[in-house]
Parts: C-alpha cells; structure tokens; sequence
C-alpha cells in the first residue's frame, strides 16, 4: 500500500501488548486506519473509553469463567456452598446494574467534540459521497475558500474542521477511525461532523456502509498539515490550471470526451459527474485511494479500470493507443 | 365444571398473570411516549399545543419521574404481598399458594428490572440538550 | 369431581390389544407419496430442524467462500459481484431460513411433548407452515439459477435496493422469497402460543411450566410483533420498486430511513428471537447434566419476559451512526444496557445449577459450558458497542461482526449442537458417540475462537465489513489469515459432526428411556418416539416430574392417564385452562391431509406471480388459495357433545366457547396484523416528522359525501355484527341468521365504496408518500372488508346448514372478532385522512 506506511507512534505499547498477547501476539495497533492509534480528541477519547471497557470486560469475564469452571469441575464435596438465589441475585442482578449505572453516564458525554456547534469562521468542508468517490467542496471559513477536490480532505492541524456530509445516490458512511466515529451520508440528509487533527500526518478512511459493487473500493486520505502548509495547499488549489493548448494529452483528453464528465479549471472542462481533476496530479492516489498516482496507474486506469474497480462509471479506453494513454496520464499528472 | 373454575381465584392483583405484565407494559407505554414526543416535539410539530421546545426537558423529566414512582409503587406492593402469602404459607404450600407466590415475586423482580431500564433511559434528560 | 384437586395418579385402567391398536393406527403416519399428507408435530418438527440445518451448511458454506476470498489480500478468488450476492445471501439464509426455523423448529417437535400433550394444537397450521418455509427458501435460492442473487445485504437499505440502484429481479427475489418465509414464522408462533396456553397437561400450572415452554412462549409473542413491521417494510418496498409508490423516495416527501426504522424494529428482537429459545434449550438440559433442578427458576422467568419487552426499545442501536440527536439516541442506550441485565441472571443462574450440582461431562455439557464461555465474551462486546460514541467507531466494523457472531454462534449454534446431540436419540433410539462428539466440540470451539476473536482486532483497525478485498499494508493481513484458518477449523468440526450422526444411525448404542436421566416429561417416552409424543396425558404435581414423581413416565406409558385410548378413532388432546392448567375440553385434531401442501403451493403461486410481474398468475393463487381454505376450515362436526377421558372425568368435545383454541388462534393472528398495522401508522407519523409538508401542499382533504357514508357505514357495520354475535349467545338461529345477513351487506356496500374511493383518488398515488401512505392504509382497510367478507359467508353456510347453540357458534365468534377489527382499523384509518389533515390546514 503506497500510503500506510506514513505512522505517528504513540505510548499505548502496553495495552496493544495485552491485546497482542490475546491474538497470538501477531499484531500490534497501529495502523493509518486504526481506531486504536488516534491523532484527534474525539478519536482519543474514545480510545481511552475502548481501554477503560476492554480492562474491565478482561476482569468480568476472568471472574465469570472463573466461576464457571469452579462450578463445573471442582469435585463437588469440596466445593463452597452457597446460597444459589443470592448468587443469581448478587452476580447476575446487583453486579450488572451497578457496572452499568457508571458505565452509561461516562459514555454519554466522551466524544461529543465531534457534534459540538462551531463558530462560523470554522473551516467548513461539503463532503459528498458518490458512487464509489468523494466529492470534497472547500467552501467559506477564514481564508473565503472556494474550490472542489476530490477523493482527498486536507485539514489544518489543531483546529476543528466542520464537515457537512451529503450523498449524491445511496447512503454511504463517511469514517475517519483515527480523528473520529464515522457518520452516514444519506441521501436528502445533511449530516454534520466535526474533526480535528493533534499533529500532522497521513491518515486513511473509507466508505462504511455498504454502497453496492465497489463498495470495498471507496477510499479517501485525510492529511493534516500545520496551518501554514495548508493554506499554502489550499491557495494552489484555488488557482485554475493555465491553458496548455499545444500539450498533446489536453488534446486528448478534450477529444475523447473526458470533459463531459471531469473538471479541470482552467481548461474547457466542466463535467460534474465524476472527480475534479483540476489538481489531480498533487493527489497521492487515483480512484479514491486505489492506486499510488503516476503517469503509468493512470494509464492503467484508463485503459483497465473496469477490472481494478469493477462497476464504476467511467467507461474504459481500450481503443486508444497505449501511447495515447500516456500522453494523457503524463497531462493529468502534470496538473499538479 | 369445566367453565372457568372459582379455583382460579387468585390473592391480589400483583399475583395474577396481569400483574407480572404491568411493569414491562407500563415500561413501553413510557418509552413510546418519550420517544414520539421527543420526536415531534423537536420537529416543531406540536408547535400549537402545551408541549414546547423549552420545556421539553422538564416535561420529560416529569413523565420518568413519575414512571419511576409506578414502578416503584408496584414492587412495593407485590413485595408486600408476596411477604404476606409466605408467612401464611404451611410446611406443604398448595398448588394455589405456589403459584400466587410466583406471580408476586416475579410481578417484584419484574417492577425491579423496569425500574432501572427506566432510570437509565431517563439519564440524558439529566445530561444532554434535547433538540440539538 | 374434579381432577384438578387429585394429587394421586389416576387409576390403572388395562387398555385392551384392540383398542392399543386402534390407538395406534390412528396417529400412524402415512407411507409413501402420503407422507407429503403428514400433519402432525414429530414428524413436522423432525423435518423442520432438518432442513434448517441444511440451510446452515449452506450458508456456512458460502461464509467459507467469502474467507477464502479474504484469506489474503487483493485476492481475487470471488468477484466483488459474487463476494456481494455472497454476504447478502450468507446473512439472509443464516437469519431468516437457519436460526429462526430451526429454533421455532424445536419448538414445534419438543413443546408437545414437554408440556405433556400429544401434538399442537393446530396440527394443519403447522404443515402449512413448514411448506411455506421451504418453498419460500426456495423460492430465494432459484435466484442462483438466474444468476440474480439479492446482493444488497441482509438489510436491504434504500436508496441502494430501489428500482434506480438495482434494477434487476434481485432484491424482488428477497423481498418475496423472505416475506413467503415468515408466514412460516408467524403460523408456527400461533401455534406455539397457543398449544402452550391451552394444551398443557392438567395440574402443570403456569409456575409449574418446563422453563424451554415459557422461553417460547415469550419468543412466539416477539415473533408475532417483531415480524410484521419488516412483512410491511417487505410489502412497502416492493410496490415501490414495482409500482413506483413513493414510500421511501426522498424527492416525494418518503425517507430511506423509515425503512431502517421498520427493518431493524423488526431487527433487533429478531437477534433475542434467536437467542432465547437456545438459552431455553440450555434450561431444558442443563439440570439432567448438573444433576439439580434449574436454579431460579423465578428470575428465568422474570428475565425471559424482561428481555422480551426491552428488545423492542433498542432498534435505534443499529443506526447510531445516522445522524439522529445524541439525546434520542441515548434512550436506546440506555434500553440496550437493560436488556443485558436478564442475560446476567440467566448466565449466573445456569452457574448456580452447576455449582449446586454434581455435574457430568458428557459433550452437551461440554457445549453448554462453551455456550455459556462464548456468550460472555459476546454480551461484554455488546454493552460496549451499546455505547454511543464507541459504536461510532466499531459500528459496521470487524468488530462488529466478531462482536454479533460470538452472540449468535455463541448463543445460538453451540446450545443447538448440544441440543442435537441430546435430543437425535428421541428421534433416532440410538446414542451419538461421545469421542466423535468431543472432536466435534474442540474443534468447532477453538475453529470458531481462530475465527472470530481476532475480528475484534481487525475492526478496531479500521477494516469495514462487507468488502469484497482489501488492500495490504493496513495491519488486516495476519489477523484475516487466521480467521480463514479458523473459518476452515470449524468446519471440520462440522463435519465430524455430521459424519457422527451418520454413524450413530446405524453403530450408536440404542437409547432406551430417558438415557440422560432427564427431569422432563418429553424423556417419557420410548425412544424413538412414536407420533403421539405422550401415550396417555398425565397429571403433573410440580416441576422436574420425572424425577418428583419416579413411576409417572411408566403410567404414561402404559396408558394410564387421561385419554389412554381412541375409540372413536380421532387424533384427541386434551385442552386445559391458561394458568391452572384444569382440564376443559377434548379437542380432536385432524389426521393427515393434502390441504396444507396444497395451500402452501397456491402461496408459492402468489408470490411467483408477483416476482415476474405476471399479477393475474398471482390472483390464480389467491383464488386456489381461497377455496382450499374454505375446505380446510369446513371440517365434521363431534357426533356427540361430551367423552369421558378416564380417571372418572367426563368433558365435552371441542366447545364452541371462548377458550376454543381456534378462537384463540385468530385472537393471536389479529394480535400480528395490530402489529402490522401499527406500523403503517407509525410510518405515517414518522414521515409527518420528516416530510417537508404532511400532507403536501397540493393535496387538499374534504369530506366528501361518500367518506360521510364510510364512516357512517362502519358503525353500522358494529351494530349489524353485534346482532350476530348476539344471536350466538341467545342461542337464536333467526337473529344470528339476520345478524350475518346485514354485516355481510354492510361488508359489501364497503367494498364497493372502497373501490369507488380508489377510482377517483383525488391525487396521483405515485406523486407523494402521504397519498402513498394513506392508499396503503385505504388497502389494509379493505383486504381486512374482504377478509371479514369471506368469514361472514363462511359463518352464514355454516349457521344455515347446522344451526348454531351457545356452545356451538364458533364460525360467527370469530367473524364479530374480524369485524369489529375491521371496523376499528376502518375508524382509524378514517380519522387519519380526515382528521389529521383537516387539523394541519
């Protein structure tokens, strides 16, 4: 995987040695996708809350099966009696009901920053989920942003970024596991949802409702950058792509009908239907997270996406040229 | 004879078939009202009628209070009861007098269990802001 | 006197080789292509649990396919198109044709001869049940053959599985095919409800009951309203993809999330429904093995009626993660915390049996006491993923999936294996082999473990469920190698299993009586059973019988309780009354027939009719249908009014008066329409919540003369049925005549102003879901005129031919039921399109 690799280590060693030791000690927590890793407050909190529970279900089930197995081989003239009503009632009444009455009001109030009301010059990002790719609109907050993405949320770090979630055809599930819980899009909803990074880095989300074929494929990377970065990031964004008349892959791309479909700024491109491609090259993966982006994926892509991501809309362009291909992978590439 | 038997007759209300229902019954009358006003009232549906936004949480609070002391009221009366048929109970307890004590102790258990369903239901109420 | 009060056993009476016979040749099942006629619970039952676990090794067997495909990653061993149809029909086959059945399944071959009776008490209901079941499983697996398996998931939500997304006859094929097997359900819970309340051996009260008869109990109540609010959704989405009524569509006022809302309303009890019997099931052995009674039995009983209750206040914890307010949402929390407090009564109370016990390792403990380990696990994992903001991490996770299957394998698949293993020698007379059987459990326990636990892990690493590949680098890859690894463990587990049963019909030791010591009265018996489960019905003095009463299962035997013989050479029980179990009446059963399969074929029609589009093939159906139901309820009536039973008691022959348990099988019928219905109008009211406009400014009510009429015809409609009625409790063949007369008039002039209404909608059905939701309103009302139609007519032929007494008038009983229901929802309905809308303008 071309981006997973990208890990903020954190002091949880001794937790994941416990849960390791319980799978064979094969795997640790981390990961660019794991819930257990976080880099935000709503995701730590509720990795605080996952240990809290996790150590306390070990200890419950420990005194259950402890108890199970006392009962059910140890020689019974040698067991302790008991009361057996008292035992239902203490253990399976009284314990439960206490256990509960703390954990509940603890739970209700942990991660709450992901629904908490922002101030109105809160970066705010349109995020719309299709089928199989994200729509990522960049609109108002203090820089008056205004510009599409694709398959890619950048976010300062530090500060709370407001997400408004929409879906264009079936109900997807927007699910960030290292900043936070993962919120449905669903078609004529808005769902709202606050992030927020601690430090930068490379984290990886995915759709988590199942939304039909490619379901398995609808990836995303969300990057944190310290602010400066990012505003540098979202200037280059704005900025429409400067005309390149004479550059074979434009023509190309403008010839086979691309445009119908993409955007690229700048150019005569004004499709709607599928990603933005104004700034394709400056994202580090094509069809939302499938493949490291270079001149020969997109080649592949065109030529093969069909087999690589099997029902998504765009057709194929087996009747071009393996030359032709290039030439418009190397353009796409260069709109950086 | 074979109509409904006199025998049938059981001691106090707690310890019929009804009794042993009440708890969970009035539980989901109590959990319905909560959630469907909850959920027009935070609409804006019931803009016209007593029920308001604002006052949402207070009247909320009302009906699980007021659920809570139902149930509790029924455990303490099957409870009683149930203390009254054991102490009248022989050495050999009729088929009758079992039964009516099983009856009571399960209507008990029963007010016991809906009761803390109820509390922890009621919690946000305590907590959290309705309508956001 | 009444036997009720004696406490000795009823005196031997030498039943004579003649009548033995006779007695015999009554309840054998027929030979040949005859068996197709067998009606009665043993051999139903048997064939029900066999074919859910045939159900079970198929959808294990696509499970396995869908580890292998994740075995590595970017595998590409099944397609994403296949991996789709896969889960989709894994999770469907798993709920709706293996765990449902085959639990309600022991249910229907064990409760008769538990509660100390001979059969069910609607023996044809049950037949009728079973056909549909396996006509409906299928009727959904003929989509393999068209290479159109439903591939939108167990769950089926919408927008997905709408006309646009899906345009194909997949997701018709679940609709229908899931919809066709729960009337399966829903007949077999009738049935359960009221063989249990009704049929019970004298003297065994409702405190005396076996502890499995009121886990079921409770579970047939769940059935019967857990089910219908998912046969609406059913129905709703399908006239939606077939019609274009727009009950779901956003852009017409509907909302995709109503279909959550009944899906998993009738989602989440249906996890408990499956639960519950299984953890009845660990009740009904656990004591033969701890050698002890069941230990509180109270609380049991508490917790399995508590559960029953809570599961429906939790629905909403499937859809945490939607965008509903933290405020509502914390009431499900709070819901789904309660209900895992029985489940810690039930787990310490099983405890309290072992450790008050001697116990004896034989495999079904072995089972149990992996049951017991697993559903812990499986409940701690539960009350974590019930906490709100936790789930939004997990939910829809690995996690998840580890999370449900240590619930539902746990608590389900582990107690059924157990149950199999000690209840085949009832049906087989031989023993499994209990080494083949400890293979059996180690490898299926630490498969299923290999499997499943380190799917925690992988979900809290951030892998989503329902993808068909994944990529490498994301920490998944060791922890799904050894899930597959499990996954193939497990098998063979399955297979040694199945390899065991095969042997032990031909090598087991033979069984005999009671091979496990068992306290309960369905080890009464000689193995393997004969039809009659209960030779001759007994009088029960307390709980644990076999073991109170030490000589009860040989007077059994040798016909020395009630009804020891069949002179009449009628299939009879005996009916009891619902919480004293005192003896009240004979009820005669029916002995094999056609009807049932018949019927069962005309429902197969219906829905096939639906599924190609081909709707006049469909009316065929109903026609078909219509008459063999007419037949089949016709029936003989006793040729004499009363029978003794023995022990000096003499009691008549199915009465005509309420506790009939055909008039209170209707009762428990009309019980899941309410449910029906009730969902219709909490759809009506929770789209009035989300609907821009409810009704849409376009639409304008107004009472116009006919709906005047309407209304002013369903009170007639009372008053016309309530002479009828009357005429059945006075005896009078001339008032109950003039009675049925008028509400069979009635009942026309509705039908007609109904189908008038329809004519001149005064809006167009597909443009809005508030006309969408009315006009299926405006249906129900009518279907249900209909309906009462068909019983007003059937209770008129039956008055005019055999007149009606007091005692007899069950024809026009259960009409005054189905009318004044009728007219209820009729009012209902009435003040919903006038009412509601004349308040909002």
């Amino acid at each position: 995987m071309p981006m997973g690799q990208v890990m903020v280590k954190n002091n949880r060693s001794l937790p994941c040695l416990c849960v390791g030791i319980l799978v064979l000690l094969l795997a640790g927590c981390q990961g660019p996708q794991s819930a257990l890793e976080p880099s935000g407050p709503a995701a730590g909190e509720i990795a605080l809350l996952w240990w809290v529970m996790f150590y306390s279900a070990v200890a419950i089930f420990t005194l259950v099966f402890a108890l199970l197995m006392y009962a059910a081989f140890r020689k019974p003239e040698k067991r302790r009696q008991i009361s057996p009503i008292k035992f239902v009632v203490v253990g399976g009444l009284a314990f439960p009901i206490l256990v509960l009455s703390i954990l509940l009001p603890l739970g209700i109030g942990v991660g709450s920053g992901m629904d908490r009301l922002t101030p109105p010059e809160t970066l705010t990002v349109h995020v719309t989920a299709h089928q199989w790719w994200w729509e990522v609109a960049y609109k108002g907050g203090p820089n008056d942003l205004d510009f599409n993405s694709a398959n890619e949320l950048y976010i300062p770090v530090g500060q709370p970024v407001e997400l408004i979630l929409e879906s264009a055809d079936v109900i997807h599930s927007f699910w960030l596991p290292r900043l936070a819980g993962k919120r449905d899009m669903i078609p004529g909803m808005t769902n709202r949802l606050v992030i927020e990074a601690d430090e930068p880095g490379i984290f990886r989300g995915q759709c988590a409702e199942f939304c039909g074929l490619a379901h398995a494929k609808m990836a995303f990377y969300a990057v944190a950058l310290e602010p400066e970065e990012f505003f540098r990031w979202a200037e280059n964004q704005s900025r429409p792509q400067p005309a390149s008349l004479e550059d074979e892959g434009a023509r190309l791309f403008a010839q086979n009908g691309c445009a119908l479909c993409h955007t690229v700024r700048g150019h005569q491109a004004r499709g709607r239907e599928g990603p933005d491609l104004t700034h394709v090259g400056s994202r580090k993966t094509i069809g939302a997270g499938l493949l490291p982006t270079s001149p020969e994926n997109i080649a592949l892509w065109l030529s093969r996406n069909d087999k690589l991501k099997p029902g998504n809309r765009m057709p194929d362009y087996v009747h071009l040229s393996q030359e032709d291909r290039l030439s418009i992978a190397r353009y796409l590439e260069s709109l950086e | 004879m074979t109509r409904r038997s006199t025998s049938d007759y059981l001691p106090g209300y707690p310890a019929t078939a009804m009794g042993l229902l009440t708890p969970p019954i009035l539980w989901a009358c109590y959990f319905v009202l909560i959630y469907s006003l909850h959920g027009m009232v935070c609409v804006g549906e019931l803009e016209n009628s007593l029920i308001r936004a604002e006052s949402l949480p207070e009247f909320l609070m009302a009906v699980t209070l007021l659920a809570i002391a139902l149930h509790a009221s029924i455990g303490v009366w099957s409870w009683r009861l149930l203390g009254k048929l054991n102490r009248r109970v022989s050495a050999e307890p009729t088929e009758l007098q079992q039964r009516a004590r099983f009856l009571a102790a399960a209507a008990a258990a029963n007010a016991g269990l809906f009761l803390v369903a109820t509390v922890w239901i009621g919690l946000p109420v305590l907590i959290l802001e309705p309508c956001l | 006197m009444s036997a009720g009060q004696s406490t000795t056993p009823p005196p031997a009476t030498a039943v004579s080789p003649e009548a033995e016979a006779l007695f015999r040749k009554t309840w054998a099942p027929r030979t040949g292509l005859g068996r197709l006629s067998a009606v009665n619970n043993s051999i139903i039952g048997r064939r029900f649990i066999a074919t859910g676990f045939v159900f079970f090794l198929i959808g294990g067997l696509l499970s396995l396919f869908m580890r292998t495909q994740l075995l590595f990653p970017e595998n590409d061993f099944l397609s994403e198109e296949l991996y789709n149809q896969f889960f989709t029909m894994h999770g469907t086959t798993m709920m709706f044709l293996f765990a449902v059945p085959i639990m309600e399944a022991f249910g229907i071959y064990l409760i008769p001869s538990m509660i100390g009776t001979r059969d069910l008490s609607f023996p044809r209901l049950g037949a009728f049940g079973y056909w549909c079941y396996l006509f409906g499983g299928i009727l959904l697996y003929s989509s393999a053959i068209f290479g159109a398996m439903p591939d939108g998931g167990w769950f089926m939500y919408l927008p997905l599985t709408d006309k646009q997304f899906s345009p194909g006859i997949n997701q018709d094929f679940w609709l229908l095919g899931v919809t066709f097997v729960e009337i399966s359900s829903i007949s077999g819970a009738i049935e359960l409800i009221v063989s249990i309340l009704k049929t019970r051996a004298p003297g065994m009260t409702l405190n005396r009951m076996p502890i499995f008869a009121w886990y079921m109990l409770a579970v047939s109540f769940m059935i019967l309203i857990g089910f219908p609010p998912l046969i609406l959704g059913s129905i709703l989405l399908e006239s939606q993809r077939a019609f274009g009524i727009p009950f779901f569509e956003i852009a017409a006022g509907g909302d995709p999330l109503l279909w959550q809302h009944l899906f998993w309303i009738f989602g989440h009890p249906e996890v408990y429904i499956i639960f519950l019997p299984a953890a009845g099931l660990v009740g009904a052995m656990l004591p033969a093995f701890a050698r002890h009674t069941l230990v509180g039995y109270n609380l049991i009983v508490l917790a399995v009626v508590g559960t029953a209750f809570l599961s429906f206040g939790l629905w909403v914890h499937h859809m945490y993660a939607t965008g509903i307010s933290r405020f509502a949402l914390a009431f499900f929390a709070g819901a789904s915390l309660a209900v895992s407090v029985p489940s810690g009564v039930q787990v310490f109370s099983w405890i309290a049996t072992l450790w008050r016990g001697k116990p004896v390792m034989r495999t079904p403990l072995l089972f149990i006491l992996g049951f017991i380990i697993t559903f812990v696990i499986g409940g701690l994992t539960g009350v974590m993923v019930a906490i709100v903001p936790f789930d939004l991490q997990v939910h829809d996770s690995y996690f998840v999936v580890a999370h449900f299957h240590y619930v539902l394998i746990g608590g389900m698949v582990f107690p059924l294996f157990a149950a199999l293993i000690y209840y085949l020698p009832r049906a087989t007379g031989r023993m499994l082999s209990e080494r083949l059987g400890k293979w059996h459990f180690w490898l299926f326990f630490i498969g299923f473990n290999l499997t499943f636990f380190p799917m925690h892990l992988t979900g809290l690493l951030g892998m989503p469920r329902r993808v068909a590949t994944y990529p490498a680098g994301l920490g998944w890859d060791t922890l799904n190698l050894i899930s597959t690894i499990g996954s193939y463990t497990l098998t063979a587990g399955i297979l040694v299993f199945l390899f065991n049963v095969i042997w032990h019909v031909k090598r087991g030791r033979p069984a005999g009586v009671n091979p496990w010591d068992s306290p309960d009265l369905e080890w009464s018996s000689v193995t393997p059973v004969p039809p009659f489960n209960t030779r001759s019905i007994p009088h029960i003095t307390g709980r644990d019988p076999l073991w109170a009463q030490p000589d009860l299962a040989r007077q059994i035997r040798d016909a020395e309780g009630y009804l020891p013989t069949a002179e009449e050479g009628k299939r009879e029980i005996l009916a009891t009354s619902t919480v004293g179990a005192k003896p009240e009446h004979v009820t005669r059963l029916p002995h094999p027939t056609f009807k049932p399969i018949l019927a069962a074929l005309a429902t197969a029609t219906i829905f096939s009719g639906i599924l190609v589009s081909m709707y006049w093939l469909a009316l065929v159906g109903l026609v078909i249908f219509v008459v063999i139901l007419y037949l089949w309820l016709w029936g003989e009536l006793p040729e004499k009014e009363t029978k003794p039973v023995g022990n000096g008691l003499e009691l008549p022959i199915a009465v005509g008066d309420q506790h009939t348990p055909a008039w209170m099988g209707t009762l428990t019928l009309l019980l899941a329409d309410l449910a029906l219905f009730v969902s219709l109008v909490y759809s009506y009211f929770y789209l009035w919540t989300t609907a821009d406009s409810w009704p849409p400014v376009s639409y304008e009510p107004a009472l116009s003369e006919s709906a005047i009429i309407f209304g002013g015809l369903l009170v007639v409609l009372v008053l016309a049925t309530a002479v009828a009625h009357a005429g059945a409790y006075l005896s009078s063949r001339l008032l109950a005549l003039v009675g049925l007369t008028a509400t069979a008039a009635c009942l026309v002039a509705l039908l007609i102003l109904g189908f008038q209404a329809y004519d001149q909608l005064p809006f167009d059905i597909t443009s809005h879901a508030y006309g969408a939701v009315l006009s299926a309103m405006g249906v129900y009302v009518l279907v249900h005129t209909c309906l009462s139609m068909g019983s007003a007519l059937f209770a008129l032929a039956r008055v005019s031919v055999t007149g009606i007494t007091r005692t007899r008038s069950l024809s026009v009983r259960i009409l005054s039921m189905l009318s004044y229901y009728t007219a209820f929802t009729g009012v209902v309905a009435f003040i919903l399109i006038y009412g509601s809308a004349n308040m909002m303008g």
